[in-house]
């Protein structure tokens, strides 16, 4: 009985619960190999190691949280069900990109896709503008959090996108321009506007 | 190197590297910035704007926690199990929850008519007085209108101990390969070993297939939630798709496959949500049928043997990080506590800490010294 445990010790995070759990891409890819060929263990791995990016990813589109599990699910499922068709290089970007369009088919299908396409009126910004020490520093981490999460709440939908895409998630610009469809001077855009606000909302 | 110079707080938090370290600590990355510092020292104050960055988002946009994510993972697992049927999640659970209001009365509509003629009557009894008369021939039919416990015998030698209020539907004689019985309420059963005629319990929306065992099940009228919890023996529990109970084809769905209980295990099946929760029964009794008594003097054990002597004893998986724990040593006589009492004991001497989940008990421990 103990041995069985023992084995186990390495998929169960833990001693470190609160930390999304390092998602190298090599290492999804091998379990992503594996669910295809069949092993619903290794998929539920993936679908673990994956569930927290998922799911806070969406919460950038509705504060619904069972109609982002249920979305998740289905998701997750169909997945499954298509493993064998489905090719996928980056594999937390495909399982990112395929939510964001499951959620924009079950807006559209509840009549409730208005949220999708709140416009942000962006000009044409350098892609070089950037914000030197964008947070102080005397402040305790604490109150920092509770501001910088009221902070990006007040963001519009499409900039706390990619916020979250870029330093939540750590994708690079090209790659927020492809999970968005905008082009990458969008990306530079809405970045940039985020992160003025939130400079200006934290200091 | 001499580019790192040139970023902003926020093109580092953008840096792969820096994430590595920053997020998951990453050893070959800490070194690397640790250096970087240390040669830089004027950059300090971008690496904790950008530290600080990452830590803030990190946090903020953080929405779920452990436990809620583990839930969503046990629904996966159920319906991946169901996913050659390829029914979309969403209208399936709907279905089941509909159902579920109906479910008892439903199962046993499924075996025979005579439901037909009152089914109000009988939607609302948990009342003794409900009809027993109306039997089709091969079904028995046992409810029980006292106040205490009553055992009920099935043709194999099985003892069914049903509670007040409890009613059993079965077979007068088992013939087909399946022992299968209909439970509203709860009852114990203490089911005889017949080797390829595995013995299926169906209450509410959840099925419980045994091979010989002893185990309590509980499964409310007005309640969403059926228990399973297993005494000797191990059984397999699964809920009953939509499907199943809407033709009555009770025998083939996904009886294969189902989460594993096994002694001082329990399950809650809550059809409000189609979720499944294992845990450990309140006080884990010590397995009956362990040839010896054993002894829980403890002097200078290690904790891998203090762990293993305590997970044999009561049938309980207790998983910890061996490596962390190679130092921790137990001199303690814990012969009359309960296991959880046992195990908080040893976790104060090895300031260590632990949690139940899933059924199994984790220790985090950060070592001994």
């Amino acid at each position: 009985m103990l041995n069985a445990c023992f084995s186990s010790i390495n998929q169960l995070p833990v001693t470190d619960q609160k930390r999304r759990t390092a998602g190298e891409n090599e290492l999804l890819l091998q379990l992503w190999q594996r669910s295809q060929d069949g092993d619903s263990v290794a998929f539920r791995d993936l679908a673990d190691r994956l569930y927290r990016s998922m799911f806070n990813y969406a919460y950038n589109f509705t504060r619904d949280r069972d109609f982002i599990k249920d979305t998740i699910q289905e998701l997750l499922i169909a997945i499954w069900v298509k493993r064998r068709r489905i090719r996928m290089e980056f594999v937390s970007l495909y399982f990112l990109r395929s939510l964001r369009n499951q959620l924009i088919q079950e807006f559209r299908r509840s009549g409730n896709s208005r949220v999708f396409f709140d416009v942000d009126d962006f000009g044409h910004l350098s892609d070089y503008h950037t914000i030197e020490g964008a947070l102080v520093e005397e402040e305790i981490l604490a109150d920092h959090l509770y501001k910088v999460r009221s902070a990006i709440e007040d963001l519009p939908r499409r900039q706390r996108e990619a916020v979250f895409l870029k330093y939540y998630e750590g994708v690079d610009n090209e790659k927020i321009a492809e999970i968005m469809q905008i082009n990458r001077q969008s990306v530079a855009n809405l970045l940039f506007r985020a992160l003025t606000a939130l400079k200006a909302q934290i200091v | 190197m001499a580019d790192y110079r040139n970023l902003s707080p926020e093109e580092l938090a953008a840096n792969e590297s820096f994430r590595r370290w920053i997020l998951f600590d990453s050893p070959q990355d800490r070194l690397f910035w640790k250096e970087w510092s240390a040669v830089n020292p004027d950059r300090s104050k971008v690496i904790e704007s950008a530290a600080r960055l990452l830590e803030l988002t990190e946090g903020a946009f953080n929405q779920i926690g452990d436990e809620e994510i583990g839930h969503e993972l046990e629904r996966l697992s159920v319906a991946l199990e169901s996913s050659g049927r390829e029914l979309p999640v969403r209208s399936r659970f709907r279905i089941v929850k509909w159902y579920f209001a109906a479910a008892a009365t439903f199962l046993l509509c499924v075996l025979g008519w005579w439901f037909y003629a009152q089914p109000e009557a009988d939607k609302n009894s948990g009342s003794p007085s409900a009809p027993v008369a109306h039997q089709p021939p091969a079904l028995e039919r046992k409810i029980n209108g006292t106040a205490k416990a009553e055992v009920v015998y099935l043709s194999d030698g099985s003892a069914v101990t049903l509670q007040p209020g409890s009613r059993l539907s079965y077979p007068s004689a088992f013939t087909g390969q399946k022992r299968e019985v209909f439970l509203t309420g709860e009852a114990f059963f203490d089911v005889v070993k017949k080797p390829g005629h595995p013995f299926i319990v169906y209450a509410g929306t959840l099925a419980t297939k045994v091979l010989g065992t002893s185990f309590r099940v509980r499964a409310l009228e007005n309640d969403r939630q059926v228990t399973v919890v297993v005494k000797t023996g191990k059984v397999s529990v699964f809920p009953i798709s939509a499907e199943g109970l809407k033709n009555g084809h009770l025998d083939d769905t996904g009886l294969k496959e189902g989460m594993i209980l096994t002694p001082n295990q329990k399950i809650v099946y809550n059809s409000g949500d189609s979720r499944l929760t294992r845990s450990l029964v309140e006080i884990p009794e010590m397995l009956t049928g362990t040839a010896t008594v054993r002894s829980f003097n403890f002097r200078a054990t290690p904790a891998r043997e203090v762990f293993a002597a305590l997970s044999e004893a009561y049938g309980v998986d207790i998983i910890f990080d061996q490596e962390a724990m190679r130092s921790c040593y137990l001199t303690a006589a814990l012969d009359h506590e309960p296991l959880f009492e046992k195990i908080d004991l040893i976790c104060k001497t090895f300031g260590a800490e632990f949690e139940q989940m899933d059924g199994t008990i984790i220790i985090s421990s950060r070592g001994c010294h």
